[in-house]
């Protein structure tokens, strides 16, 4: 597995390290401490090289340490809070304990130390603009860095003496004092001697009580700095922690309760906006196979429904062709005077009466033949034959024609007998 | 393989943005056409059904008013079966005459006149009038399709208070109203 490579740049030396492959480019800068031209495009051919040596993908991210030149330790003291709430906290404690707004900076936090209510925090800042060189030659060069503060990484190895103290680091030419009260780094110092002229450190002032050194070779080469003895730092039992990383872009902001709160009605309009436009859509696909179901049962059923009405036409047809023989009988009943005797009553489907009898007189036949029409059912009542007869009877032939079942007038109820 | 510079990696960028939004909507049109598709189809059937809804629901009307009719005639014409409907019919009228009170006589069977008749039978018995009546009443609901065709009474000479009643009944064929429909009758 390729290792991520880590930097260190300096004021005169850049150092990039993958695994146990280190490299040292020396650092040109102008007076204005800006790495010059010739030295930038130095450093992105070579740490390039480097990095395809070692196989590295464009984009990796890589740790890159950066001396004390411009950042700020602030030690902040909060109450305890959850993760967002801590954030939140810090952003106002900085924008009160800096000149610039958070935006402006490059900033990164530690917790040192914390009790049931407070914590103490470390804050470490940049000036973001001051990072922007650095972060165009690791951008040229393929590398997402990590920008962290190479003093306070180089004590986390070690023991952290208690009380008022430096540690100092000797460079070339420069040197660093990473000053600390009651225990809590408070301040970078860059001073402006080094291995190269170390009789300056020795009669310089020191700012600090107390002076620790991290290897021994640089104890030998500086036992003193003014009046102060310098002691070495004891190496830490427990593993380092994770390096302070100043961030150069602010987290993407988390919504706070409230803002969730005032946001919810429009994720409800929205979401509901949404359900209306895919409703159709949705209910098209869930009840498509449910009523394609349906309709083939239905339409397997439709032959039923011809059946149906070939058996109501038949029904009908049978009871309309029923001919009224009864109401017929009834009328011819009711309509013959007493005395009339009847030899024959004929009556086809087609409504064709006929009747052959015998009645008192002539008069009677007209009264019959009256009461018949009047009766309502028939179109025509004709008395095809009147004979006397020798019992001065009158033998009589009618016939008469049924008219339409709708305008027949209705035959009267017979009143009830007591 | 050499470094992009940021000017290349910007138009790497907006180039894989570019071909990102056409593939989204080149995607996302293809799934429109499709879910569209599918609510064409969808609606194309709830027509359907309203259709088919609106041609079965008088349909109900019609059952009741079939229903009662079966009831009246005591007949389900779907159950009426073709081969032996003469013979049924036929003793139907015979029991019918027996349970009036009338004395069953001959009885000619003739083949049907018409395509929509089974079968036209001539049947004669006699009995007192209020038998005839009720002979006439009962005839319409044997359980067979039956229209009295022609009736004619007579009074009977060997028994003096009796008639004599000739009837001329035609037995429906529900079979060819399957097949053909309506008659013109």
């Amino acid at each position: 597995m390729t290792e991520s490579p880590s930097f260190e740049i300096c004021t005169t030396l850049f150092k990039a390290r993958i695994g146990g492959d280190e490299m040292e480019l020396p650092v040109e800068r102008n007076e204005a401490r800006q790495i010059t031209p010739a030295c930038r495009a130095l450093i992105i051919a070579v740490v390039g090289g480097f990095l395809m040596k070692h196989q590295i993908k464009p984009g990796v991210r890589g740790l890159c340490a950066i001396d004390g030149h411009g950042v700020s330790l602030r030690r902040i003291s909060l109450p305890l809070a959850t993760k967002e709430e801590f954030q939140r906290l810090l952003r106002l404690q900085l924008e009160r304990e800096f000149p610039m707004p958070p935006e402006q900076l490059a900033w990164g936090s530690r917790v040192l130390r914390q009790d049931i209510s407070r914590q103490e925090v470390l804050v470490a800042a940049i000036r973001k603009d001051s990072l922007q060189p650095l972060i165009e030659i690791f951008s040229a060069c393929g590398v997402n860095p990590d920008f962290t503060v190479v003093a306070l990484d180089r004590v986390a190895r070690f023991e952290t003496p208690v009380g008022s103290f430096g540690v100092l680091h000797l460079g070339n030419r420069h040197s660093e004092l990473l000053i600390y009260e009651d225990g809590f780094p408070t301040g970078i110092r860059v001073l402006p001697w080094g291995r190269e002229n170390l009789s300056e450190a020795k009669s310089a002032n020191a700012p600090v009580p107390k002076i620790y050194l991290t290897s021994a070779s640089d104890l030998a080469l500086l036992p003193r700095v003014g009046g102060v003895a310098c002691e070495l730092l004891r190496p830490a039992v427990s593993p380092a922690p994770a390096p302070l990383i100043l961030r150069t872009q602010e987290p993407p902001a988390r919504l706070t309760l409230r803002e969730a709160r005032s946001r919810k009605p429009v994720v409800l309009a929205a979401a509901l906006v949404i359900a209306i436009i895919a409703f159709p859509f949705l209910q098209a696909i869930v009840f498509k196979p449910i009523l394609s179901h349906h309709l083939t049962s239905l339409k397997s059923g439709r032959a039923r429904l011809q059946a149906i009405d070939r058996e109501i036409d038949f029904l009908q047809y049978l009871k309309a062709s029923q001919p009224p023989y009864m109401e017929v009988i009834y009328l011819v009943a009711t309509a013959a005077s007493p005395g009339t005797t009847f030899d024959s009553i004929s009556m086809g489907k087609r409504g064709d009466l006929s009747i052959r009898g015998k009645m008192a007189n002539g008069q009677q036949v007209t009264e019959f033949r009256n009461k018949l029409i009047d009766g309502g059912w028939f179109s025509s009542v004709v008395v095809e034959e009147q004979v006397p007869s020798p019992d001065r009877r009158v033998t009589v032939r009618m016939s008469a024609q049924l008219k339409a079942a709708e305008s027949r007038k209705p035959i009267p109820e017979e009143p009830s007998h007591k | 393989m050499r470094q992009l510079n940021p000017q290349e990696q910007r138009t790497v960028r907006f180039a894989a943005i570019g071909i990102g939004i056409y593939l989204a909507l080149f995607g996302g049109f293809l799934v429109y056409k499709r879910l569209a598709s599918a609510r064409a189809d969808y609606r194309q059937l709830v027509a359907e059904a309203v259709n088919l809804r609106q041609e079965i629901r008088p349909y109900q009307d019609k059952v009741d008013h079939a229903r009662k009719l079966m009831e009246g005639f005591r007949m389900d014409p779907m159950t009426l079966a073709r081969t032996s409907l003469v013979a049924q019919a036929s003793a139907a009228i015979q029991k019918a005459s027996d349970e009036a009170g009338m004395a069953a006589g001959p009885i000619r069977e003739s083949p049907s006149q018409s395509a929509k008749d089974a079968a036209s039978i001539q049947f004669e018995t006699t009995g007192p009038v209020t038998a005839v009546l009720a002979l006439l009443h009962t005839l319409k609901s044997t359980g067979y399709p039956l229209i009295i065709d022609s009736m004619q009474l007579t009074p009977d000479s060997r028994r003096p208070g009796s008639l004599k009643l000739n009837l001329t009944i035609v037995i429906l064929d529900f079979d060819s109203w399957k097949q053909g429909g309506q008659t013109n009758a």
